[in-house]
């Protein structure tokens, strides 16, 4: 009896270690465990990004639709699991996967016609004209944590096209290289520059346009 | 006054600033059993499509076998006919052309008997 209890002390570990168990497994064979059928072990995959296809998610897609667009990402990592290759990074694939994600959900948004182009808010006009006369070298960090300052962005993105609003969010303002967006857009390297260049210009028309007397 | 870009450089700065600060959303534990829970189901959803394929899957999975075989078959037959005798071939020729005396086909092929 006494044995029997510390034998089975010996083969199973207590929660903690079976926590440093499940997280000493590298992406590579928790990926292989899912494909030969244990669905569950794909839990831990979302244990390690879900954070991160979040994050990726947030700053691309209205806040309201962020649980949604995340859970489409992770269901589009499942189905092409097998496509996965081991040369690059689980991470960087997966960050592909979520920005096509974000692609495809404006794409729809658009082809749906539920983005009609709004005039700005009082607010908005407001921020944007303090801002526009505070020649202070910090101004733009301080209004940036303004609530006002998402509104604006929202408002200014709203004119661009869903390939405009991607790659100039990944270009412009998220600081990723052109071969980088290319890559998670599978797209060539010189359309992504001109197309993020086209779109910065269209933003600074749209800002442009909006402000009489500018 | 202030150049119109730099006013402009300085909003867009701003803009750049508001959407990199945007905070990464806390996702509750319902959310995860939600995908885990769609995941299981498209498991199960393949399981049943692998063991009872349906009958255009089981079409479509045929066509090429049987274009090749098919194809390889015609081949064959080809090759089959041109190194046998000119005989059977004029006869295949009046089976087609209905002359039976195969007249015809001797003399369109240039063969002699």
């Amino acid at each position: 009896m006494h044995l029997h209890s510390s034998t089975a002390r010996a083969v199973v570990p207590c929660e903690g270690r079976m926590e440093d168990v499940r997280n000493e497994r590298s992406d590579a064979d928790v990926i292989r465990e899912v494909l030969e059928g244990n669905v569950n072990a794909f839990e831990l995959l979302m244990d390690r990004y879900q954070a991160y296809v979040a994050g990726i998610v947030i700053k691309k897609v209205p806040k309201d639709q962020t649980q949604e667009v995340t859970h489409e990402a992770f269901i589009r990592a499942y189905r092409s699991l097998q496509t996965f290759k081991a040369k690059t990074p689980f991470k960087h694939w997966l960050a592909s996967i979520t920005v096509r994600c974000c692609h495809d959900f404006w794409r729809q948004h658009y082809r749906r016609k539920e983005t009609p182009i709004s005039s700005i808010s009082e607010d908005g006009w407001e921020w944007i004209q303090t801002l526009r006369v505070d020649g202070s070298p910090d101004a733009s960090d301080g209004y940036a944590r303004n609530p006002e300052a998402l509104r604006v962005l929202r408002w200014a993105m709203e004119g661009l096209s869903p390939e405009d609003r991607t790659v100039l969010t990944l270009v412009h303002w998220e600081g990723y290289t052109t071969a980088e967006a290319a890559e998670l857009l599978h797209w060539s390297v010189p359309k992504v520059k001109i197309r993020a260049y086209r779109a910065r210009k269209k933003l600074r028309k749209t800002l442009s346009d909006a402000i009489p007397g500018m | 006054m202030e150049k119109k870009t730099k006013q402009i450089e300085r909003i867009e700065k701003a803009l750049a600033q508001a959407h990199r600060e945007q905070t990464t959303p806390d996702l509750p534990p319902e959310w995860r059993e939600g995908v885990m829970r769609h995941i299981r189901r498209i498991q199960v959803e393949v399981h049943e499509a692998g063991a009872f394929p349906s009958t255009t899957l089981v079409f479509q999975r045929m066509i090429l076998p049987l274009a090749t075989a098919t194809g390889l078959v015609a081949v064959a037959l080809l090759a089959y006919l041109l190194t046998t005798s000119p005989g059977m071939e004029q006869d295949l020729f009046a089976m087609l052309t209905q002359d039976p005396s195969g007249l015809l086909a001797t003399e369109a092929l240039g063969l002699q008997r």
